[in-house]
């Protein structure tokens, strides 16, 4: 049975929180946060600049350029699907900002270190893509492909995108079901030989620590 | 997580940095026209760079030992 | 995905936006997401060459008005036969297959409407623009009468006009020539370097990023141009507007007005007047027979053979005069003055440099700030001489024979004047030095002050040859000449009563193409 923290009137403690102050005793020194959460919001209106103050890098150049290309493609003509991206890639920045401050303090006050960037890619999508795009303007430059007349096909990237997301959605539920031998767990989360905790009635002595 | 066998986007930029420079010197010495060799070939960069990562994921798989 | 990554991704594709940029240099672009094809006044691929030719009789004597109007093709007007107009259209199409060309090219029509008066050449571009895919090119040849005033608005391609009686162009992203006109010549350009040579009426000319080249203009011009060079020769009076250029003007016959910035100037054998303001450019003068006056920030100038008076201000640079035949005055900061053979006397205000003037007549008033004065008459001293040096020496050359009322001081140093009838003192001053006396008979007042020392040295007189000036060489009064002969004649298909009808040219393919990086290209 696992222990449980209990205050000075028995009541049980939650182990997340930090133990109680005996009555009387000051708080201890002030721990200053790493990240301003209001300042990366701040500087956020200036896109990228709020995720640099984070220290996200990559971040920072993805909602920068996404941005200025998505004014420069509104502004050549293009209004549809860009002129909606503006406002959203824009105040996303800032909410990004905003929670990735607020997760650099979360992860300070647990003790643990800021994560590594994800130096490697373990998919093939991204080279590929990048093979894919060179050849299609590549083929087009030397006039074997014209890219005006397939870009018209463009929405069914969307398509591939929405289906790759529904697919891995369900690979992940999949890969989260039972093991082989294991039993199914209870939908109220209590195996149906577990009686739940009586509560505490007056006079019962207090359960030892 | 494996580590890389190399930098594919290491070895694309020092290809392309040659490359460059070895165009360059043949504009200059009236070798060829710069400008329109790029405007059509510059993609090839990116054919480039998409297949160094591919072969990076290749060889990182296929050598789960390295770390 | 990792900030490198996604650094080299940006950096190549800026790169490719660059290349492209530079590539169309000012032309319309239309990156998006269709792809990084650019139709900015270039069209690639393999192209197919028709022709068609019509022609308009007008009525003999009259001078006609040709008005033309084109887009991505060359225009060239050429002197031709009296009395009538003729137009050849060779239309390029960029399409993959002969028979795709040919069906499109059969759309592509030329228009010559108008009367005796007034003619005008133009394609159904327009109509066929909209829409429309296919890259094609009109390039259009016309014969017309020699008193033919040409109106053409092109884009996109090459004017060539030669052996007309006026021209009125407006033409971008390509060049410009005019030759042999007899009157009058109008011209704007954008994108595209110009000529134009033997005019015989005035000349405008407005060019923006473009070298210009103006050669033998009977009339006066009036030349703006901005980012680009410009040079002329044997034209009448100059009136030019210039910014980040060089102007190179030789044989002006007439007054020369510029007004420019960070531009180098450059003129010689300028009949008038030359009025010259610049900026960050220096400033040459050549043998110019009136006065001259100019203004250079940041520049230095430089002036020779001026038969005129000379009035100049510089800033952060110097001035050098030869051979000046009018009264000098100048005024230069950050720099000093370098004089030779100045006939007519000087006033010289400068600041940071030495003044020396070697070989002067006249009156001489010159006053230097952190610097010294050297002065050697070219006869003897027949007016008066005032300089003033602070933070500086005087040096005087004294030419034996006449005599002068001489007041020299020397706040800090001494006064050297080995002259008779000479009294030094010394005032009770702890420094300095004060000498005032008449040498020989007297004669006009010298009087010298300077911080430094002041030095009198007396040597044989030597005189001031005014001669030795070089006029003008007359700029070269051209009438246009003959034009050059017409175009070889062609065999001309009268058109049936419907305009425009025409016998189909066999389709010609192009040329193989030229760049070398897309198959099929033609220019």
């Amino acid at each position: 049975m696992s222990s449980q923290p209990f205050d000075s009137q028995g009541a049980p403690v939650s182990p997340a929180a930090p133990p109680a102050l005996p009555p009387g005793q000051a708080q201890g020194p002030y721990v200053r946060l790493p990240k301003s959460p209001g300042l990366a919001a701040f500087l956020s209106l200036f896109p990228g600049l709020g995720q640099v103050y984070n220290g996200r890098i990559a971040r920072a150049f993805v909602f920068f350029f996404a941005w200025v290309g998505s004014i420069y493609l509104t502004a050549s003509g293009h209004e549809f699907p860009f002129a909606f991206m503006i406002p959203f890639v824009y105040l996303f920045n800032i909410i990004d900002a905003w929670k990735g401050a607020n997760a650099a303090n979360a992860r300070f006050l647990g003790g643990r270190s800021e994560p590594e960037e994800q130096a490697e890619i373990e998919s093939p999508v991204w080279g590929g893509s990048l093979a894919l795009f060179g050849v299609l303007i590549l083929f087009n430059n030397l006039g074997w492909l014209d890219l005006e007349r397939l870009a018209r096909w463009w929405p069914l990237l969307l398509i591939a995108v929405g289906g790759y997301f529904v697919y891995a959605s369900l690979e992940a539920r999949n890969a989260g079901g039972l093991a082989p031998g294991s039993q199914p767990a209870h939908p109220r989360g209590l195996a149906p030989d577990r009686q739940p905790a009586h509560p505490r009635e007056s006079g019962d002595e207090p359960p030892r620590l | 997580m494996s580590r890389p066998a190399f930098s594919p986007e290491g070895v694309t930029f020092g290809v392309c940095l040659v490359a460059l420079g070895v165009m360059g010197t043949l504009a200059n010495l009236g070798r060829l026209e710069l400008l329109p060799l790029l405007r059509t070939w510059w993609p090839l960069a990116l054919v480039v760079w998409g297949v160094l990562e591919l072969v990076d994921l290749w060889v990182r798989r296929s050598s789960p030992g390295r770390s | 995905m990792n900030a490198r990554k996604i650094a080299l991704l940006v950096l190549i594709v800026a790169f490719a936006a660059s290349v492209e940029t530079a590539w169309n240099v000012g032309g319309d672009m239309s990156l998006g997401p269709e792809g990084c094809r650019v139709m900015g006044g270039r069209f690639y691929g393999p192209s197919w060459a028709f022709e068609t030719t019509a022609e308009r009789e007008i009525t003999a004597g009259v001078a006609p008005r040709l008005e033309i109007e084109n887009s991505f093709g060359a225009v060239r007007v050429g002197k031709g036969a009296p009395g009538v107009v003729k137009v050849r259209l060779r239309k390029v199409v960029f399409l993959p297959t002969e028979e795709k060309a040919s069906a499109f090219a059969e759309r592509i029509e030329l228009r010559l409407t108008g009367d005796g008066e007034r003619v005008r050449v133009s394609t159904n571009r327009a109509e066929l623009g909209r829409g429309e895919q296919t890259g094609f090119e009109t390039h259009l040849e016309i014969e017309a009468p020699a008193e033919t005033v040409a109106e053409v608005r092109n884009e996109h391609g090459r004017v060539e006009l030669t052996g007309l009686a006026g021209a009125d162009v407006a033409s971008s992203f390509e060049g410009v020539e005019i030759a042999g006109v007899a009157g009058d010549v109008k011209l704007e350009a954008r994108h595209g370097g110009v000529s134009v040579e033997r005019v015989g009426g005035g000349l405008q000319l407005s060019v923006r990023h473009g070298d210009v080249s103006v050669s033998e203009v009977v009339g006066s011009s009036k030349l703006d141009v901005k980012h680009g060079s410009l040079g002329t020769r044997s034209t009448a009076s100059l009136e030019i507007e210039l910014a980040h250029g060089e102007l190179t003007a030789a044989s002006v016959g007439g007054d020369l007005v510029v007004r420019s910035q960070h531009a180098p100037v450059s003129a010689s054998d300028v009949t008038g007047r030359t009025d010259i303001e610049t900026s960050f450019g220096d400033v040459r003068l050549e043998r110019v027979g009136g006065d001259v006056h100019t203004r250079v920030q940041h520049g230095k100038l430089t002036a020779s053979d001026v038969s005129g008076g000379l009035n100049a201000e510089t800033t952060h640079d110097g001035v050098e005069l030869e051979r000046v035949l009018g009264p000098v005055e100048v005024k230069v900061q950050h720099g000093g003055l370098e004089a030779k053979g100045l006939a007519a006397g000087a006033r010289v205000q400068a600041s940071g440099a030495d003044v020396a003037i070697d070989g002067f007549a006249g009156k001489v008033d010159v006053e230097v700030e952190r610097g010294s004065a050297r002065l050697a008459p070219g006869g003897v001293l027949a007016a008066e001489l005032i300089a003033r040096a602070t933070h500086g020496d005087i040096e005087l050359d004294v030419p034996e024979g006449r005599g002068f009322e001489l007041e020299a001081e020397s706040r800090r140093g001494q006064v050297n004047a080995p002259l008779q009838g000479l009294d030094s003192s010394d005032d009770d001053r702890r420094r300095g030095q004060r000498v005032v006396g008449r040498h020989g008979t007297g004669g006009p007042s010298v009087r010298l002050t300077a911080d430094g020392d002041v030095t009198l040295e007396p040597r044989p007189v030597r005189s001031l040859t005014l001669s030795a000036v070089q006029k003008p060489r007359a700029a070269a009064n051209t009438t246009p000449e003959e034009p050059a002969a017409p175009m070889s004649p062609k065999p001309v298909v009268k058109p049936s009563p419907a305009l425009p009808a025409e016998p189909k040219a066999p389709p010609q393919p192009e040329a193989p193409p030229e760049d070398p990086g897309k198959p099929g290209h033609t220019r």
